[in-house]
């Protein structure tokens, strides 16, 4: 078994999402490029944070946001600023 | 404006217990919740203690929702391929039951249910994005354009608290923190208890470090719901930020590891989770409150991996309840009639079980984490080689057990002591050798 590893969408795809059309990620992208080691893209845990090489420029998506805040706390150049969506907006899990 | 005398923001556990303190109190309450349902943010990370349940509901077990019985409770070390584990399975919490297992999502549904009907105003789906002050304290929150007056607003808003942080309380020291990912895998109730050999409506609560965590320190645990099997991995924060690990991948080593995937295969993913947490609470007591606010459970800190945070977080709500009412036959909300909140808290086990666990989470920054690859390798040494030697027929100098447990420890001990102490332990163990060889041969 586990001869494949899931992709994190598949995961995703059973958490249930209330999407707001409001963001409630803000990145200040520009300095991402010198960013030393980049944590976000690593410590995400819906990889919501990925890099894309043609830009060389940080992707969000804030749809599917778990809500932990971890990469308020990891940014090292504190250019995500991160809060709770809306009131009843966001991650609703079911089986929490 | 309206005007309430409590608001009390988030309705887990913490937030729900409280309400139901200040409503028995007469206390006009209003819970503030920002999921469209209590509990929908929230994931459970480990075991649900009762105790303090108990004192609010004492028939909590006939109603609400709760998964197993944890009696069978373990305590879990691996490595690659290996596995280590120390289980206790004890009868008197089969019978007597004191922990459980639940889903949080819908035991804080139930339980923001039990709050509304002491007369609690629940109000669901709003997030308090600020709060109204005067004077330097807080008279009031705001739910994005409305405003509600309080007398006293409690923080029951979680880990990044809203309220605490804008009423100048909070401060973020990230090294306690820990990210937890969980995975909920179904699978036939019969089939969970034929493998994990346990008693109907009994549940397997183990928690663990090792593989594939211990380079960051980090922990995990496994626990079986009615129909399901979760288990979480926890990494430190800072480890995170530090060495680039992903938690996701560490998920899947650790599904991979062969004990692990023993417990778990053919299973199905129900749902993925992730939520942060702090380890070791806060016992900077004159930062729990101010003037108009109160911060309990996690808002609080009070939560560690170690002593769970949901009975502590009760507790704390509880007393935070109290204080209100003190300070209403006072008559006044400032920080000084508040500040009974503490008095309160020393009352209860709560600041000694925070200081130990927060002592202990400091340790675990300090240095157990950076030293946990060399003791589990060396735990998983003696445990095998006093295995090993015990059989070794060919060796005629089989005594090397009292190294091995040395070197669990020898990374505490002070680098100038470390040479002769080494030598000590070698010059003990081969002179215990040599006696037991004497003592073999005049015998045999």
């Amino acid at each position: 078994m586990a001869d494949r590893k899931p992709r994190i969408d598949e995961k995703l795809a059973r958490v249930a999402f209330n999407i707001d059309r409001e963001a409630h990620i803000t990145v200040a992208k520009e300095s991402c490029p010198g960013c030393p080691g980049r944590p976000c893209l690593s410590a995400c845990p819906a990889e919501n944070y990925t890099w894309n090489d043609e830009n060389d420029a940080l992707v969000f998506n804030y749809e599917g946001c778990m809500e932990c805040g971890t990469c308020r706390f990891i940014c090292p150049l504190d250019a995500i600023s991160w809060s709770y969506p809306r009131g009843g907006f966001g991650v609703a899990y079911r089986w929490g | 404006m309206d005007r309430v005398e409590c608001v009390v923001v988030g309705a887990g556990p913490t937030g729900s217990a409280c309400a139901i303190g200040l409503a028995r109190k007469g206390i006009e309450t209003v819970l503030v919740e920002r999921g469209s349902q209590a509990g929908e943010k929230n994931v459970a990370s480990f075991v649900l203690f009762a105790n303090v349940l108990k004192t609010i509901i004492p028939g909590f077990a006939d109603e609400a929702p709760l998964e197993r019985i944890g009696s069978d409770t373990g305590f879990l070390c691996l490595r690659k391929d290996d596995m280590m584990e120390f289980r206790a399975k004890a009868g008197v919490y089969y019978e007597n039951p004191m922990i459980y297992t639940a889903y949080r999502s819908r035991f804080d549904r139930w339980f923001a249910s039990k709050a509304e009907e002491e007369g609690v105003e629940v109000v669901r789906g709003m997030l308090v994005t600020d709060v109204l002050t005067e004077g330097g304290r807080v008279v009031g929150i705001k739910v994005g354009e409305d405003e509600l007056l309080a007398d006293v607003v409690v923080a029951a808003d979680g880990i990044h608290s809203i309220v605490a942080r804008q009423s100048g309380l909070y401060e973020d020291d990230t090294s306690r923190y820990m990210l937890g990912v969980k995975e909920v895998l179904d699978l036939p109730p019969d089939v969970i208890e034929d493998r994990f050999g346990l008693r109907p409506g009994e549940a397997a609560v183990k928690d663990g470090w090792g593989y594939p965590m211990s380079d960051v320190g980090g922990l995990f645990t496994i626990y079986t719901n009615n129909d399901s099997v979760s288990i979480c991995l926890f990494a430190p924060v800072d480890a995170l930020k530090a060495k680039g690990v992903s938690l996701r991948d560490r998920l899947e080593d650790f599904k991979a590891h062969p004990y692990v995937s023993s417990l778990i295969k053919e299973s199905r993913l129900r749902e993925y989770e992730a939520h942060i947490l702090a380890d070791g609470g806060r016992i900077k007591t004159d930062r729990l409150y101010s003037g108009g606010v109160l911060l309990c459970g996690e808002a609080g800190g009070f939560n560690s991996t170690m002593w769970i945070g949901v009975p502590s977080g009760m507790l704390s709500g509880l007393k935070a309840a109290d204080a209100v009412a003190a300070a209403k036959r006072l008559g006044r909300y400032d920080a000084d009639a508040l500040s009974c909140y503490v008095d309160y808290l020393y009352e209860t086990g709560l600041p000694r079980m925070l200081y130990n666990a927060r002592t202990f989470s400091d340790f675990m920054v300090k240095s157990a984490r950076r030293h946990m690859e060399t003791f589990t390798d060396n735990l998983f040494d003696f445990m095998t080689e006093s295995i090993l030697e015990e059989v070794n027929f060919f060796e005629p100098e089989p005594y090397p057990s009292l190294e091995k447990a040395y070197g669990m420890f020898s990374d505490y001990v002070p680098r100038w002591l470390e040479p002769p102490l080494r030598l000590l332990v070698r010059g003990v163990s081969k002179l215990g050798s040599w006696y037991k060889k004497r003592k073999i041969r005049r015998t045999v």
